[in-house]
């Protein structure tokens, strides 16, 4: 047995004896600054990685890099130091702290890529993605050698390059430089924490191709958004403690999204499925990686805070199409040709729901309770704000599909084979579209309430989000990477255009399986009206 | 009635005769269902008829069974399947010396063309890449003599490449599926609804799948770092874009599993770790160390008093401490 061996009872005497003379006469320490990182956004919604890298202190040598995994919020702040060896001389270290997600990543481009345009400027119809051009902000390199091509290298003691391949995307990513000075003999704390006014706002580092880098080149974002500011020595605080458990600030930068509805939903009017419900806001991480398809740029995910608003719990009726009509005349055209429940009629246009005559063949119950399609966007426009309200922006739709009362995002999906009583959609004559064909309803919608058909209910009780009819957004059709949406803030971010393309979300009754995706952002000609296309309001 | 089931019933008439003087059991046949045909257009059963008149066609090909048949495909607004059956119809009748087809059936039937050729839908199609194999409502598309392809004339089946990347596109109005797809990239699925007559762009574009990679190993609760990231313990499936990745397999007690895998675009790759044993070298033993550090300690006693070292750095939360050279 260990313990009762006569060895290590010398040995444990001699270690015994060393701590005392090691504490009676302890050395001067190193000098060491302790980080301690915490972050006011939620973990692991948005945040659930620290990406480190240090530098020298003018940031033209890179010394270390390491990406760190911390989902758990109970990980956050989260502390180590940097410290020098040499008790004689002091040393610099630039420490980068980046806050991000980790699926939230691209192809390393030099440590820093961005340059965004000012907050609320101008339009740009641009729906380019990785683009040059004065129209669309540069997502080129720009750290990298123009002679050669080159980017800047990580090597290990060895000489071995050791560059990470990937980089937190910095749109969704907060991004903070902190100098640290050390002094021999001297310990210290520096407590930062990564803002989320900051998420989207790349730091700037000096560019290495230059003969005389200076540390007065670095500029990161502190707490304000969109906001640099030169980097300043890191204050050191002598007392070393790291937090107690729980003390963090996640949370705090939604905390003011997240708040009841200002006004109270409307009274439902019976019949005319105009009941609203209040969704709460937040921040999410905007925009999918495979979302854009139809539009001509890759996705860009961004930042996105989201208000507390209220939205219909249905798609936008005929039954309340039919009521507006007298007070907003001709300004809403709408294409009918008659009953869409004529199983005769099973060719192109049939399958407009709303009806601008007084015959009761085709003013049926059933066709009250249908979703309105067939209408212009500037028509569902002035329908909504009739109401009081508008059409939702895409942030609060993708918000109110996708993330809302959920402490994840993620779009709306279903088990596959998707049944016919999930989401309302294959409900065509279209071979490959049929799947959930309805003898008795050759062609077109299901009621807005679906009553006991269909399940697709988002959390807060939206339905229909998934299917039945697309839905209209306020915001143009133009790449996440254009000026419009770059110059857009993290609180309510919209891009929108009137006479523009407009973005269109979720999918139709008469797509296939195959298209039923909340992901997707379909354009739509400004004047364009489909059978598949209808709206929803908020206020 | 509409003008579709008017002209049927006058071309019913004139084929009854012809097949009322034949004795043959498939002339009897093709009466049949020639005479069943009538019936469902009486009742605007339009598929029924126009598999009755497929049938009588099939049994006993007449001039009048193909315009019947293309009266029926045109009810059912498959406008491209109707252009075909009156072209077919018209050319029955002229090879058979012209006396299948009443003249007021062939201007009727030149009529309808003309009509038809106002209500089709072009589309000039470009393909990005260009092998890329196209599909429309599930079907694959026809050639037609003047180049140009042709929705809803096959059978449901799988897309197929077309001759150039560039083509002109003839379709019925109304809603179509287009589905392009290749090995190697997501299918491009397009949902639109094409107004009648109308001539439009549309160019479809593939993007290239990512590769799948997935690691498992001959240990439980190994962990995999993939391209210097910690993915989670095995098994674990990564997404990346093709390309080639640097994988490590680590736990505690193993040697570090390490491996080189390339994913092309699309692909599943499986990585399967083997986890060799690290062999607790003479520095696990306890005596080992027992004898060290009598050794050391005595060593490490005198020397502080030479040397005092400072404390080691703290390391925080992490344990992770990170050494910076002086400065210059």
């Amino acid at each position: 047995m260990v313990g009762s061996d006569p060895a290590f009872a010398v040995t444990r005497g001699f270690a015994a004896a060393l701590a005392l003379v090691t504490l009676a006469c302890d050395a001067p320490p190193r000098g060491e600054a302790l980080l301690v990182i915490d972050t006011d956004m939620p973990v692991p919604k948005i945040v659930d990685t620290l990406r480190v890298d240090v530098y020298s202190a003018d940031g033209s040598t890179w010394w270390v890099s390491r990406d760190i995994y911390l989902p758990e919020p109970a990980s956050w702040p989260v502390s180590f130091s940097v410290y020098t060896d040499d008790m004689n001389v002091g040393a610099s270290a630039l420490v980068r702290l980046r806050a991000y997600r980790s699926e939230y990543v691209q192809d390393y481009r030099g440590e820093g890529t961005l340059s965004l345009p000012a907050l609320g400027s101008e339009w740009t119809p641009s729906t380019l993605g990785q683009c040059c051009t004065d129209d669309c902000t540069s997502l080129c390199p720009r750290y990298w050698d123009p002679a050669t091509s080159a980017l800047p290298r990580l090597l290990d003691d060895q000489g071995q390059d050791v560059t990470p391949d990937v980089e937190p995307q910095p749109l969704v990513t907060i991004d903070r430089l902190v100098l640290v000075n050390l002094v021999p003999g001297v310990r210290g704390k520096v407590s930062v924490t990564l803002a989320g006014a900051c998420d989207g706002t790349q730091a700037v580092l000096p560019d290495p191709s230059r003969d005389d880098p200076q540390p007065s080149d670095l500029q990161t974002c502190v707490d304000t958004e969109r906001t640099l500011v030169p980097v300043a020595p890191a204050t050191l605080d002598p007392d070393m403690t790291l937090p107690a458990p729980g003390s963090t600030a996640q949370g705090q930068f939604e905390a003011p999204f997240a708040t009841d509805c200002a006004n109270a939903p409307r009274t439902p009017t019976p019949g005319l499925f105009d009941d609203e419900v209040c969704v709460r806001g937040g921040v999410m991480i905007f925009g999918s990686a495979s979302g854009e398809a139809d539009v001509t740029a890759p996705a860009i995910p961004r930042i996105a805070a989201v208000p507390s608003f209220l939205m219909n719990e249905y798609e936008y009726s005929v039954a309340r199409f039919v009521k507006a009509r007298d007070k907003v005349g001709q300004q809403v055209a709408n294409y009918n040709d008659g009953p869409s429940n004529d199983a005769t009629k099973t060719t192109y246009p049939l399958n407009c729901t709303g009806y601008d005559v007084p015959d009761p063949s085709w003013a049926t119950a059933d066709r009250n309770a249908e979703p309105l399609n067939c209408v212009e966007w500037i028509g569902a426009r002035k329908l909504c704000q009739l109401d009081g309200g508008d059409l939702p922006t895409e942030a609060q739709w993708e918000w109110a599909e996708s993330a809302a009362g959920r402490p994840t995002k993620s779009f709306v999906t279903f088990a596959q084979p998707l049944a016919c009583s999930e989401v309302a959609y294959g409900r065509g004559v279209v071979p490959g579209m049929d799947e959930c064909f309805v003898k008795d309803h050759v062609f077109g919608p299901a009621r807005v309430d679906f009553g006991t058909d269909v399940a697709d209910v988002a959390d807060g009780g939206l339905v229909g989000m998934t299917g039945n009819v697309s839905e209209y957004v306020l915001d143009a059709a133009v790449s996440m990477a254009s000026n419009c949406w770059l110059s857009a803030p993290i609180a309510s971010p919209s891009c929108v255009q009137p006479g523009a393309a407009f973005i269109m979300r979720a999918a139709s009754w008469d797509d296939s399986s195959s298209f039923v995706s909340a992901a997707g952002r379909v354009p739509r000609d400004y004047d364009e009206v489909e059978v598949s296309d209808g709206f929803r309001c908020v206020r | 009635m509409g003008t579709v089931s008017r002209a049927l019933v006058a071309a019913c008439l004139v084929l009854a005769a012809p097949i009322a003087r034949a004795d043959d059991d498939a002339t009897q046949q093709a009466r049949a269902e020639f005479v069943r045909g009538t019936d469902f257009v009486n009742h605007a059963q339009w598929a029924e008829a126009l598999a009755a008149f497929e049938r009588s066609a099939k049994l006993k090909p007449h001039a009048v069974a193909t315009y019947n048949i293309a009266a029926c495909e045109r009810a059912l607004g498959h406008y491209t399947r109707a252009q075909k059956a009156l072209r077919d119809a018209l050319a029955q009748n002229d090879a058979a010396g012209r006396n299948q087809l009443a003249d007021s059936l062939v201007t009727e039937a030149k009529a309808q063309l003309a009509q038809i050729d106002g209500l089709l839908v072009t589309v000039n199609v470009t393909l990005d890449p260009m092998s890329a194999a196209i599909a429309v409502d599930g079907r694959p598309l026809e050639r037609a003599a003047d180049g140009s392809l042709v929705a809803g004339m096959r059978l449901p089946g799988r897309g197929e490449t077309p001759p150039a990347p560039s083509f002109k596109l003839v379709m019925d109005p109304g809603v179509h599926v287009l589905t392009l797809s290749r090995v190697g990239y997501t299918d491009a699925v397009v949902n639109k609804t094409f107004a009648p007559g109308t001539t439009t762009a549309l160019a479809l574009t593939l993007d290239k799948l990512p590769s799948l990679f997935h690691v498992e190993a001959d240990q439980a609760n190994a962990i995999v770092s993939f391209a210097g990231h910690d993915v989670g313990a095995v098994p674990v499936d990564v997404l990346r874009p093709a390309g080639a990745y640097r994988v490590q397999v680590n736990k505690t007690g193993f040697l570090t599993y390490e491996a080189t895998v390339t994913g092309a675009a699309g692909e599943r790759v499986n990585l399967r770790a083997k986890m060799a044993i690290s062999r607790p070298s003479i520095f696990t033993r306890w005596w080992f160390w027992t004898i060290a550090g009598v050794v050391v300690a005595g060593a490490a006693t005198t020397t502080y008093f030479l040397v005092r070292q400072p404390p080691p750095p703290n390391g925080g939360g992490l344990g992770w401490s990170v050494p910076i050279p002086p400065s210059p």
